[in-house]
């Protein structure tokens, strides 16, 4: 089920109601009732792979108890447990996500020695959000082993942990540590919380549909057509699509959070405007924070982090960023990317002396020159393949003006998108300089106009989003 | 006074507890006035029509529209549903006469069976026919739910036309997948885009205020004539080229869905006691392959118990000529009006032979007569400006100081050309002249020449209030300038 689908649209009220109305008092149940809806969302999809959750999530449930169970002493026996929960954990991912994509590989590599196999890749279809709650089931299992927590005993909890609708498909990834405590707190119903929620959800759905799902259709085009986008058609194309892959999935994150606040759960934040960013070690900061922070927590400070010197440092981090590109997707245009972000992190941060940047034009260099770097980057991500990333960078330029409304967007709605970034970046670059209070800001103005803009927001969705038949609506991370 | 420390605390948890609780019932009802308000400024666009596409194209409502008006004063003996493919091959007002019946097309374009299906259950609900034929080129391979683009466009359309709600909700969930629901419902939502690809009609709606929709011109009976010119030479010669085919119905197989919406429609019709006949209009023989296996296939699954009249495996080379077909080679090929004439009295005849019983004669029936008066087919006078064809040459002049003219057309006719003069009938005293000459500048084949043509008293059609006069036919390639004189014979 979609965010941005009438489906959401008539579930969400409804397990709202029954949620505050019938199961709010009884914590057992309401649970119960949060796994049964969380179940229902994910099953709207493909409910044959409900099974693969519960597997998924019964196994770590019953491995971490274990592992816990065993004395410290018995090391062998709780690095089994460990071994085997990531073995079947990571065996599900590798099968579904990875399988055709290692025996391509391992093909294409014989075949340069000469050897010739013959095979076709298996049509696997890949579970929704199979990435996230891989990991977030993950880190449970890790932070039992590692003593950062008890385990559950309340299977249900955890059930609903590791299932909870609103980032079950794409996060945030949440930790146990934080996440599960709150399955067993009484909820009261909190205003503040529900109003900013449904603020956070229709905020979400104006970034997704008026923006992020504008650009697409000229990205679609432009990205679908690379022989013929030639010049600032291309170029135009590459730099929307920083904007809507931004837009998009801190939207999903957005609802999430927002949805999540209307049941009394609180998430963590996933994006904190990393375009303003003014060095490669902040956007990291700043973008995807829940699977930055899980790779810098379960691969990178493992594996020692800056603690060894540079040199292991640097390894690491390629480590880590091989490994997020891979997350991303079977393709080694991920990979590549992922190694390209790394070595921006690498080399452009000291080499600009971007940690620090001081003064205002400084700065503000600084962010372009991340921004243009992770812009380039994101070629690798859209391409479908290493070739037609290899066009893209042939075919950006400055001509061919005239061209650029043959993409799929009109001159009248291209402007408008444009001057939708222009606006968003304005609304950035007001919520970096009052951060955390931006909000209160708002709450403290006049209702009326609170209203209005509330209005403003969802009429614009309606009359101005970009929906509709020939639309693609779907997420761009639930591919992962 | 200070209030007793208890009393504090008591007042504060109570006013704790009731804030709360209102709090809940406060959110809810703020998150409900607010969506009363979006709703609100949504349905008001709606009503006002701002993002209604142009009226003038929207054939599938001014047919609904015409068939609701048409069923309150009159009953509709044949309803026939189906796609563009009936639309344009079949003429409604020819069959009616032919028929001495009302013959009504309730079918629009790119339907679907489960869309002809739920368009029947309507008609069916608003008044019930003696007989519904259903065109079989809905027939194909879909899925209401994957339908895209045009089809689901389409979709839209037949489905906004429609006007019974409780029939409407109860097909929604068939036709369209449940994001497809909003849009089915409201033009708003639907049509948004206007907003940056159709400015223009946007400002007309706003302009206009509140479409209302076209007045028909007399009688509607769906007819839609699109194509009046018929294959070109250069088209046949694709056909001589080696394996061209334009359409393999091998590939076109009906789905799933099409044969359950198919079998849907016979139930129904039974339940409800109507005769149920399938009708395939043909497309131009050489055109198409594989037709018998198609036909096979439907055959599996209603049996061959059903009455159908099938002019594309019974294909008639010398009625349907090069002429009865619209000049394209594309899978879709359509009938022209003249196809359509040929189709219709070939339907006509059909249902005379096998369901003769089924279908009442109202030809001697004043009130069928009026409602009939001047449309085309029955009289032939129909108004030239309803499909282009015709061409009015005079209207409302006195000729020879005594009679009123109404109107006089060049009609294109069975492949030729006729000069007709409608006459408003003259007083009882006075005298009803035999014929009328008319001298006029006439031009054939780029030469022009004054020459007269006389208009012999046509003794088949008699309009009410009128009396028509119809010249020879004349070669179909006539044109006429001035017309000179109209004088008495």
């Amino acid at each position: 089920m979609l965010f941005n689908s009438f489906d959401f649209a008539v579930f969400l009220p409804l397990v709202y109601l029954l949620y505050w109305t019938l199961f709010q008092k009884h914590i057992k149940l309401r649970n119960l009732f949060l796994l049964t809806a969380s179940y229902v969302f994910y099953g709207f999809w493909d409910w044959r792979f409900l099974s693969l959750i519960l597997i998924s999530s019964l196994m770590d449930y019953i491995l971490a108890m274990k592992i816990y169970a065993a004395p410290l002493e018995q090391m062998r026996k709780r690095k089994t447990l460990l071994v085997l929960s990531l073995v079947l954990n990571l065996g599900f991912l590798g099968f579904f996500k990875y399988y055709n994509f290692f025996v391509e590989s391992f093909i294409a590599t014989f075949t340069l020695f000469g050897e010739d196999f013959s095979y076709s890749p298996m049509n696997i279809i890949l579970p929704v959000g199979i990435s996230f709650y891989t990991f977030q089931s993950l880190s449970y299992t890790l932070d039992v082993y590692f003593k950062k927590m008890e385990p559950t005993h309340k299977l249900i909890n955890f059930l609903a942990f590791v299932s909870f609708f609103p980032q079950l498909v794409a996060g945030p990834i949440e930790r146990a540590k934080k996440l599960l405590p709150q399955f067993d707190e009484v909820k009261q119903f909190d205003y503040q919380a529900a109003r900013s929620g449904l603020l956070f959800i229709l905020f979400g759905l104006f970034k997704k549909i008026m923006i992020a799902d504008r650009l697409a259709v000229f990205i679609n085009q432009t990205y679908g057509n690379i022989e013929e986008a030639k010049g600032i058609a291309m170029l135009t194309g590459v730099f929307f699509f920083a904007f809507q892959l931004y837009l998009d999935f801190s939207a999903y994150s957005d609802i999430a959070i927002g949805t999540a606040r209307l049941f009394g759960f609180k998430l963590s934040t996933n994006f904190r405007r990393p375009y303003l960013s003014t060095s490669f070690s902040v956007f990291w900061k700043r973008w995807h924070i829940t699977l930055s922070s899980w790779f810098q927590d379960y691969i990178y400070i493992p594996l020692g982090g800056n603690r060894k010197g540079m040199n292991r440092k640097i390894v690491n981090l390629l480590v880590v960023f091989f490994l997020s590109g891979l997350w991303h997707g079977a393709s080694w245009n991920f990979v590549i990317w992922g190694l390209i972000n790394g070595l921006f992190l690498i080399l452009l941060d000291p080499l600009f002396k971007l940690e620090k940047p001081s003064g205002g034009m400084k700065r503000f260099f600084a962010a372009v020159l991340v921004f243009s770097g992770w812009t380039l980057s994101l070629v690798f991500f859209r391409a479908q393949t290493f070739g037609d990333a290899m066009l893209v960078f042939q075919n950006i330029g400055f001509g061919g003006v005239q061209a650029l409304y043959e993409f799929g967007l009109n001159s009248r709605e291209l402007s408008f998108a444009l001057w939708l970034i222009v606006g968003m970046m304005v609304y950035e670059v007001i919520a970096e300089k009052w951060a955390e209070t931006l909000q209160e800001k708002f709450y403290s103005v006049h209702y009326l106009l609170r209203w209005s803009v509330y209005l403003i927001l969802t009429l614009s969705i309606i009359y101005l989003g970009a929906y509709g038949a020939g639309n693609d609506n779907s997420f761009i991370y639930f591919q992962f | 006074m200070a209030k007793h420390p208890v009393d504090k605390a008591k007042g504060k948890q109570n006013g704790k507890v009731s804030q709360k609780v209102k709090s809940h019932r406060d959110f809810l009802l703020r998150v409900f006035l607010f969506s009363v308000m979006v709703v609100g400024v949504v349905a008001w666009t709606d009503y006002w029509g701002y993002f209604n596409p142009d009226y003038t194209n929207d054939h599938t409502r001014r047919k609904w529209n015409a068939y609701y008006k048409l069923t309150r004063k009159a009953p509709v003996d044949v309803v026939m549903i189906g796609n563009s493919h009936l639309y344009t091959g079949m003429n409604p007002e020819h069959l009616s006469n032919a028929l001495g019946a009302t013959c009504f097309i309730l079918a629009s374009p790119g339907t679907t069976m489960t869309d002809a299906y739920f368009s029947l259950k309507e008609a069916v609900k608003v008044k019930k026919p003696k007989m519904v034929i259903l065109e079989t080129f809905t027939l194909y391979d879909y899925d209401s739910h994957e339908l895209k683009a045009g089809a689901l466009s389409d979709q839209f359309k037949s489905f906004a036309a429609r006007k019974d709600v409780s029939q409407k909700l109860a097909s929604m969930p068939v036709l369209f997948q449940s994001d497809n629901y909003l849009p089915a419902w409201s033009n708003t939502i639907r049509n948004h885009s206007f907003i940056f690809t159709d400015t223009t009609q946007l400002k007309q709606n706003i302009l206009l205020g509140r479409q209302k929709p076209p007045r028909e011109q007399g009688l509607y009976l769906g007819r839609y004539i699109r194509f009046t010119s018929g294959l070109e030479e250069n088209t046949l010669k694709r056909y001589d080229e080696p394996g061209f085919v334009a359409y393999n119905y091998a590939e076109k197989l009906p789905g799933d869905e099409a044969k359950k919406y198919l079998k849907k429609a016979i139930a129904l019709c039974k339940r409800e006691k109507i005769e149920l006949v399938l009708l395939t209009l043909p497309m131009y023989h050489r055109h198409l392959q594989g037709y018998e296996i198609y036909k096979n296939e439907i055959l599996k699954t209603i049996g061959d118990k059903q009455s159908w009249l099938d002019m594309q495996l019974h294909y008639d080379t010398t009625a349907f000529t090069p002429e009865s077909f619209e000049n394209t080679v594309a899978p879709n090929q359509h009938m022209t009006y003249q196809g359509s004439l040929v189709a219709a009295y070939k339907l006509a005849h059909y249902l005379k032979k096998y369901h003769a019983e089924v279908i009442p004669d109202r030809s001697g029936e004043r009130k069928w007569i009026e409602l009939f008066y001047a449309s085309d087919g029955f009289f032939i006078n129909n108004s030239p400006l309803q499909d282009g064809v015709s061409k009015v040459l005079m209207t409302n002049v006195p000729v020879a100081s005594e009679y009123q003219l109404k109107e006089l057309i060049l009609v294109p006719e069975q492949g030729a050309k006729q000069l007709m003069l409608k006459l408003v009938k003259p007083a009882e005293q006075m005298a009803v002249p035999n014929a009328f000459e008319v001298l006029a500048d006439i031009q054939v084949e780029r030469q022009t020449m004054t020459m007269p043509v006389k208009l012999a008293r046509s003794p088949l059609h008699q309009p009410m209030g009128h009396l028509l006069y119809v010249s020879e036919y004349l070669h179909p390639e006539t044109n006429i300038g001035e017309i000179k004189t109209i004088q008495v014979q």
